[in-house]
C-alpha cells in the first residue's frame, strides 16, 4: 500500500465532515494498520515509519495502539494462517494432538512461522462452532471435526495446497 | 437499481414485488441456511450443486441464500417452500434427492426431516419441530427467510415500511415517543430504556449527532448479533435510520468485531445497496432526511464492546474505558465529543417491528417491566443448541427443556450460566422464574447480551467460575489495578482451590477481593468480572467447601482432586481410549495390560466418557511417602521421578505432595520398598469394591492378573501336557474369557472339544485334531483383542509345539504320565495286597470285589477292580495302606495280559 497517496478524505468515510484534520489522522489510524497488515500479514517497521510522517503520530504512539488490539502482529505471517482452537470443547475433543501433528508435519511450534513463509500455526480460544469440534482455520476457513487420522491428512493437504 | 426519489416510488416498487411474486409463499423456492456455522459443513457448495442441478432438470424454483436459522448445530438447514419442509444435515450430494422427490414429487425427503429418535414420527415443518415451537420472532423475523445481500428481498417482506411510516406521518418527536412508550429496553447488557436513552441524546446540546450500533460481541459463545448482522442487515440498518430521525443524527457508525467478515461482508454490500436505491445519502426517499452509515471494524479486543471504550477505538486510541460523566448521550461524551446514541445490535433491529406496527402491539409480549422478546444463544449441555428468541417472561425451564430438549443423556441439571462472562450462574430452584431484566437481577445474575451456558452435573462450577474469570483477566485493559491486579489475585486462589491446595479462608478472601474489584473499578468489565465467582459461591457454597476441605470435585473436573485409573480387569482393550485421550497418557505395559500414565493424564475425562465397558475409575488420590527407616539413599527414585517431586533434605528424603503425580514410579524402582501410600482406593465414581492400582500392582499383589496366575499355577500341577493343555483351556472358559472376540471364544470351546477327544480317545479321534489345535492357537495369538487370550493361544501353541510326541501317543491311547483316566486302569497289586478291604469300603462305585475261592482259605480272598464299573476316582488309592493300588495304561495292560 502506498501510504502516501492514502487519502483521509476517502478512508474515514463522510464521518469526515465533523472533524478536523487532526481527528481525521487518529480515526483512520486503526484502518490504515488493518488494512496494512492485510495486505503484508503483519505491521512492518519501515511501513509504521511512513504512517508516522503521514500522520503526523510519533512511532510509539502507534505501537501503543497497535500492541493494545489483539489481531495486531509485528513479525510477518506464513500464507496460510492456521489456527486450531484449543477452546475447552476443542482440547477436551483431541485439538493438541492435532496441533502436535501439524508441528510435527510442518517443523514449527504454535505461534511461529515456518522459515519460508509458506504457513504460520497459532491457537484460539473458541471460533463459535464447537459443535464441528475439534475445529482449525485456515485463513479465516474453518475445517471441522478433525477427530479421525484420515481427516488430518486431508487438513494437511488442504494447507499444504498451494 | 433505479434509485427511489419519494416515499411512493418506494411504496410502488412494493407493489410491484408483489405482483411480480418475489418472495410470494406458493412459488417453489428453496431456502439454504448460509450462516457461519452452516458453511463450515459445506453449505455454499449445497447451494451450487442445487443452482447446478435445479438448472437441468427444468424444475422452476428459486434458491435462496438465507442467514442463520437457529438450529446451527443440525447444519446445514434447508427449508423448502411451498409445502414447509425442513431439512437438516443436508449434504451436497442430496441435491438431486430433494429436487426429484420434493420439488417434482411434492412428497419429502424422509431421512432428511428431523427426528428426535429413530422411532419417532419425523417433523415435516418448522413448526412440529419443538426447537422452534414456543420461539416468538421479532427480532430475527427475517432471517432464515430472505437473502441478505438482496434489498429488494428485505423490501418485498415489508422491510423499510417503518421508515416510510415515519417519514410519512410521525415527527421524530412521536418516533421517540412510540419507542419510549413500548418500553424497549437495551438487549446488550444492562437493559437501560432505549427511548430515554434516545431522548437524552435529543436533547443534549449539539449541532451533530451519531448514531452507533454496537456489534462488538466477545462474549464466548455469544453469537445473536452476528447473526443479525448476517442474515438481516438491512433491519439494523433501519433501526439506526429510526434512531437519527428520532434524535436528529446525520451520521451512524456500525462498530462491528474483527472476528466476524461474513458480517462486515454483508453489512458493507447493504449499505452500498441501501445507498444506490436512496434510502441511505442525502435527502431520502425526497424528504430533506439525511444519513449515512459506515462500518468500522474492531481490533479484537473486548473491553472496545463498553461503550466508552468503543468510543477510543472509533477515535484510534487504545481501547481504553473512559470515566463518566459525560455520558456518551451528553455533549463531550460521544466520539470526537459529539453527543452519541449507543445501542446494541437487536435493540436496533427492533425497532422498525415497533414503529410499524405500534407500541401497543410491542407490549402485549413479554412481561410489565421487559415487553418483547429476548434472543438467546442456547449453549452447554442442551440437547438442541442454538439461536432461540423467546418471549420475556418465559422460565427456564421452558427453554431448557422445552427448546432444549433437556439436558445431554437425561443427566441432571446443575445450573444456568447467563449474561456471559459478567453474569451469574443460576442454580436448579429458580428453574421455573420467569426471566426478564429484573427479576434475573434479583437473584444475581444479568440478562446480558445473551448467552446462555446450561451446566449439568458434569460441569464444576468452581471450574466454570474459574473459566469466566480468567476470561475477564485477560480482557481487562488494564486502566486501574483493582481490575487489573484484583482479578489476577481471584484467579490464583480459584487455581489453588481447583488444583487441591486451597486453604481455609480462601472462600472469605475472594468475597472479599470481589466486592472489591466490583466497586472500585472504572467500566463495566471490571464491575462485573467478579459476578460468576460471587453468584456461584452463593449458591454453590458447599462445592467450594468441598474442594478446600474433602479436596474432592464432585464433577471429578478439577485436576489434582482425585485420579483416574484403569481396572485392567474390566478393560478388553479396545483402544478407544487411547484415541480418545488428546494427552496420550494411556500406554501399555511390558506385560500388555493398559494403564494410565498419571504423569500425563490430565483428567479431561476423554477416556471416562469413551469407554464402553466403564474400565476407567475415578478414586481419591493416594499420598506416597518414604519411610526414613527403610531409605538407604540410594537416589533412584530421584532418578526416577519425571516432574521431580522427590526432594533431599538434610534429613533425609521427602516426596513433595503438591508436585508428585502419584504415577507409582518411584514405588517400583525402590529396593527397599521404603515408599509407601496411604489410604488408596477410595471409590469417587463407579463403584466397585476392588482395588487396583497400577504401577504399584507387582509389589503389592493386588489381583489385577491374578486370573492367569492361577490357571498358570493349577496347570503346573499336571504332568500331561494334555491334561495341562484341557485344564488351562476349561478354566480360561471359566475365568476370565469375556467371550467378545471370535478367535477366542468360539476357539477356546472348540479346542476344549477337541482335547476332550484325545484324552478319552473318543471315536475319531485322530490327527486333524492336532492340527485343528495347532490351527487355533495361532488364530487366537494374531487376532484376540487382549492379551489373555493372546496368552492362552500362545501357552496352547507352546505345548503343542514342545509335546507333539506325547499327543499322538494320546491318539494311540497312552498317556506316559497316566493321568488321562481312559486310557488308564486301575489294578490291585496281589503281591502288595494285604486283603485288608478299605478299598472296598471306600469306593463309591462298588467296583472292588472280593472273589473268595473255594479251593483256597479265606485269607486267600482275591480282591479285584471291575474296570467296568470303575470310574477312576481315585479314592481307593488314597486309602490303601500297602499302596497296592497301580495305574497302569491300558496299553500296558494289554500286554502285561500277554505275558
Ligand atoms: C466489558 C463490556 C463488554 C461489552 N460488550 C458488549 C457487546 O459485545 N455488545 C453490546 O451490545 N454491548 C456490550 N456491552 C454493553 C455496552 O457497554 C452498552 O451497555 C450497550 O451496548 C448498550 O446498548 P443497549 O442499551 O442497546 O443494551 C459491554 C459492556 C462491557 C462493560
Ligand atoms: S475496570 Fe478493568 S477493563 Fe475496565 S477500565 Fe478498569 S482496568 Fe480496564
Ligand atoms: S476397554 Fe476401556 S479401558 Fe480398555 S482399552 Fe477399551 S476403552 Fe480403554
Ligand atoms: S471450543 Fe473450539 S470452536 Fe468453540
Ligand atoms: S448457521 Fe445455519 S442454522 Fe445457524
Amino acid at each position: 500500500m502506498d501510504i502516501e497517496a492514502v487519502s483521509e478524505n476517502s478512508q474515514i468515510g463522510s464521518i469526515g465532515s465533523l472533524l478536523n484534520s487532526k481527528q481525521k489522522k487518529r480515526g483512520i489510524l486503526i484502518h490504515l494498520l488493518q488494512q496494512i497488515q492485510e495486505e503484508n500479514g503483519y505491521i512492518p517497521e519501515e511501513i509504521v515509519k511512513k504512517l508516522s510522517s503521514k500522520l503526523s503520530l510519533s512511532m510509539s504512539e502507534i505501537f501503543s495502539v497497535a500492541s493494545f488490539y489483539k489481531m495486531f502482529r509485528f513479525t510477518p505471517r506464513g500464507k496460510k494462517l492456521v489456527k486450531v482452537c484449543l477452546g475447552t470443547a476443542c482440547y477436551v475433543r483431541g485439538s493438541k494432538k492435532v496441533l502436535n501433528t501439524l508441528e510435527n508435519e510442518f517443523q514449527i511450534k504454535s505461534g511461529e512461522t515456518s522459515s519460508d513463509l509458506s504457513i504460520t500455526l497459532e491457537t484460539v480460544g473458541c471460533v463459535g462452532c464447537c459443535g464441528l469440534a475439534p475445529v482449525t482455520t485456515v485463513n479465516d476457513e474453518v475445517v471441522g471435526d478433525i477427530t479421525s487420522s484420515g481427516k488430518i491428512e486431508g487438513l494437511i493437504k488442504f494447507i499444504r495446497k498451494n | 437499481m433505479q434509485k427511489l426519489n419519494s416515499l411512493d416510488d418506494l411504496k410502488s416498487l412494493r407493489e410491484k414485488l408483489l405482483k411480480e411474486g418475489v418472495l410470494a409463499p406458493n412459488k417453489k423456492r428453496i431456502r439454504v441456511c448460509c450462516g457461519t456455522a452452516c458453511r463450515a459443513n459445506n453449505s455454499l457448495k449445497l447451494v451450487d450443486k442445487l443452482k447446478k442441478d435445479v438448472q437441468t432438470s427444468g424444475v422452476e424454483a428459486e434458491i435462496i441464500t438465507t442467514g442463520c436459522q437457529g438450529l446451527c448445530q443440525l447444519g446445514p438447514v434447508v427449508t423448502i417452500q411451498p409445502q414447509g419442509y425442513f431439512y437438516h444435515k443436508v449434504k451436497p450430494e442430496r441435491s438431486e434427492d430433494i429436487i426429484s422427490f420434493t420439488l417434482k414429487g411434492e412428497r419429502p425427503v424422509w431421512d432428511l426431516l428431523f427426528r428426535r429418535s429413530l422411532g419417532e414420527k419425523p417433523a415435516y415443518f418448522i413448526k412440529d419441530i419443538p426447537f422452534y415451537r414456543k420461539q416468538l420472532r421479532i427480532a430475527l423475523r427475517n432471517n432464515g427467510r430472505i437473502d441478505p445481500e438482496n434489498i429488494i428481498h428485505y423490501i418485498a417482506i415489508g422491510g423499510y415500511k417503518a421508515i416510510e411510516k415515519a417519514l410519512a406521518s410521525m415527527t421524530p418527536q412521536q418516533v421517540l415517543d412510540e419507542v419510549k412508550r413500548a418500553n424497549l429496553r437495551g438487549r446488550g447488557g444492562a437493559g437501560f430504556p432505549a427511548g430515554i436513552k434516545w431522548e437524552h441524546t435529543k436533547n443534549s446540546f449539539s449541532a451533530e449527532k451519531i448514531v452507533i450500533a454496537n456489534g462488538d460481541e466477545g462474549d464466548p459463545g455469544a453469537f445473536m448479533d452476528r447473526s443479525i448482522m448476517e442474515g438481516d442487515p438491512h433491519s439494523l440498518l433501519e433501526g439506526m435510520m429510526l434512531c437519527a430521525y428520532a434524535i436528529g443524527a446525520h451520521h451512524g457508525i456500525i462498530y462491528v468485531r474483527h472476528e466476524y467478515p461474513l458480517a462486515v461482508k454483508h453489512l458493507s454490500t447493504a449499505i452500498k445497496q441501501a445507498e444506490e436505491i436512496g434510502l441511505l445519502g442525502e435527502n431520502i426517499l425526497g424528504t430533506g432526511f439525511n444519513f449515512t452509515i459506515q462500518i468500522r471494524e474492531g481490533a479484537g479486543a473486548f473491553v472496545c464492546g463498553e461503550a466508552t471504550a468503543l468510543v477510543s477505538s472509533i477515535e484510534g486510541e487504545r481501547g481504553f474505558p473512559r470515566p463518566r460523566p459525560p455520558r456518551l448521550s451528553e455533549k463531550g461524551g460521544g466520539p470526537w465529543g459529539y453527543p452519541a446514541n449507543l445501542n446494541n445490535i437487536e435493540t436496533y433491529a427492533c425497532v422498525p417491528a415497533i414503529i410499524e406496527k405500534g407500541a401497543t402491539w410491542f407490549l402485549k409480549t413479554g412481561t410489565a417491566n421487559s415487553p418483547g422478546t429476548k434472543v438467546f444463544a442456547l449453549t452447554g449441555k442442551v440437547k438442541n443448541t442454538g439461536l432461540v428468541e423467546v418471549p420475556m417472561g418465559i422460565t427456564l425451564r421452558e427453554i431448557i427443556y422445552d427448546i432444549g430438549g433437556g439436558i445431554i443423556g437425561d443427566k441432571k441439571f446443575k445450573a444456568v450460566q447467563t449474561g456471559g462472562p459478567s453474569g451469574g450462574c443460576i442454580p436448579e430452584k429458580y428453574l421455573d422464574l420467569p426471566i426478564d431484566f429484573d427479576s434475573l437481577t434479583k437473584i444475581g445474575s444479568i440478562m446480558g447480551s445473551g448467552g446462555m451456558v446450561v451446566l449439568d452435573e458434569d460441569n464444576c462450577i468452581v471450574d466454570v467460575a474459574k473459566f469466566f474469570l480468567s476470561f475477564c483477566q485477560s480482557e481487562s485493559c488494564g486502566k486501574c489495578y483493582p481490575c487489573r491486579v484484583g482479578t489476577f489475585q481471584m484467579l490464583q486462589i480459584l487455581e489453588k482451590i481447583t488444583s487441591g491446595n486451597g486453604e481455609e479462608g480462601d472462600i472469605e478472601r475472594l468475597e472479599e477481593l470481589g466486592n472489591y474489584i466490583k466497586s472500585s473499578s472504572l467500566c463495566g468489565l471490571g464491575k462485573s468480572a467478579p459476578n460468576p465467582v460471587l453468584t456461584t459461591i452463593k449458591y454453590f457454597r458447599e462445592e467450594y467447601e468441598e474442594h478446600i476441605k474433602n479436596k474432592y470435585c464432585r464433577a471429578f473436573v478439577c485436576q489434582g482432586l482425585g485420579q483416574l485409573h484403569l481396572n485392567t480387569d474390566i478393560c478388553y482393550q479396545c483402544k478407544r481410549c487411547m484415541d480418545a485421550c488428546p494427552f496420550e497418557a494411556i500406554k501399555e505395559s511390558a506385560d500388555g495390560f493398559f494403564y494410565i500414565d498419571q504423569v500425563l493424564c490430565q483428567r479431561c475425562k476423554a477416556c471416562f466418557n469413551v469407554c464402553p465397558l466403564g474400565a476407567i475409575e475415578i478414586k481419591e488420590q493416594p499420598i506416597l511417602y518414604i519411610d526414613k527407616e527403610l531409605c538407604y539413599f540410594c537416589r533412584s527414585c530421584i532418578n526416577v521421578c519425571r516432574v521431580d517431586a522427590i526432594k533431599e533434605t538434610s534429613t533425609g528424603f521427602i516426596i513433595d505432595s503438591n508436585i508428585c503425580k502419584k504415577c507409582g514410579d518411584c514405588f517400583n524402582v525402590c529396593q527397599m520398598g521404603a515408599i509407601k501410600y496411604e489410604k488408596i482406593g477410595k471409590f469417587l465414581k463407579i463403584a466397585s469394591s476392588e482395588i487396583s492400582y497400577e504401577g504399584l500392582k507387582e509389589k503389592e499383589q493386588i489381583p489385577v492378573d491374578i486370573p492367569l496366575d492361577e490357571i498358570f499355577h493349577d496347570v503346573e500341577k499336571k504332568a500331561c501336557p494334555v491334561q495341562k493343555s484341557l485344564t488351562f483351556i476349561e478354566e480360561f472358559i471359566e475365568g476370565p474369557m469375556c467371550g467378545r472376540c471370535y478367535p477366542c471364544s468360539f476357539g477356546t470351546e472348540e479346542a476344549k472339544l477337541r482335547l476332550l477327544r484325545i484324552t478319552q480317545k473318543l471315536e475319531g479321534a485322530g490327527e486333524e485334531d492336532i492340527n485343528a489345535l495347532k490351527t487355533i492357537a495361532s488364530n487366537m495369538i494374531e487376532a484376540s483383542f487382549c492379551k489373555k487370550g493372546r496368552d492362552t493361544g500362545r501357552f496352547l501353541s507352546e505345548i503343542l509345539s514342545s509335546s507333539e510326541e506325547e499327543f499322538r501317543l494320546h491318539l494311540s491311547g497312552i498317556c506316559s504320565n497316566r493321568e488321562c483316566i481312559t486310557s488308564i486302569s486301575y489294578l490291585i497289586n496281589p503281591d502288595l495286597c494285604i486283603r485288608c478291604g478299605e478299598c472296598l469300603k471306600k469306593c463309591k462305585f462298588e467296583a472292588i470285589m472280593a472273589k473268595a475261592s473255594e479251593s483256597k482259605p479265606a485269607e486267600y480272598t482275591y480282591f479285584e477292580i471291575k474296570q467296568k464299573v470303575c470310574t477312576r476316582c481315585g479314592e481307593c488309592i488314597k486309602y490303601c495302606p500297602t499302596g497296592a493300588i497301580e495305574i497302569i495304561s491300558k496299553v500296558k495292560e494289554e500286554m502285561f495280559a500277554k505275558t
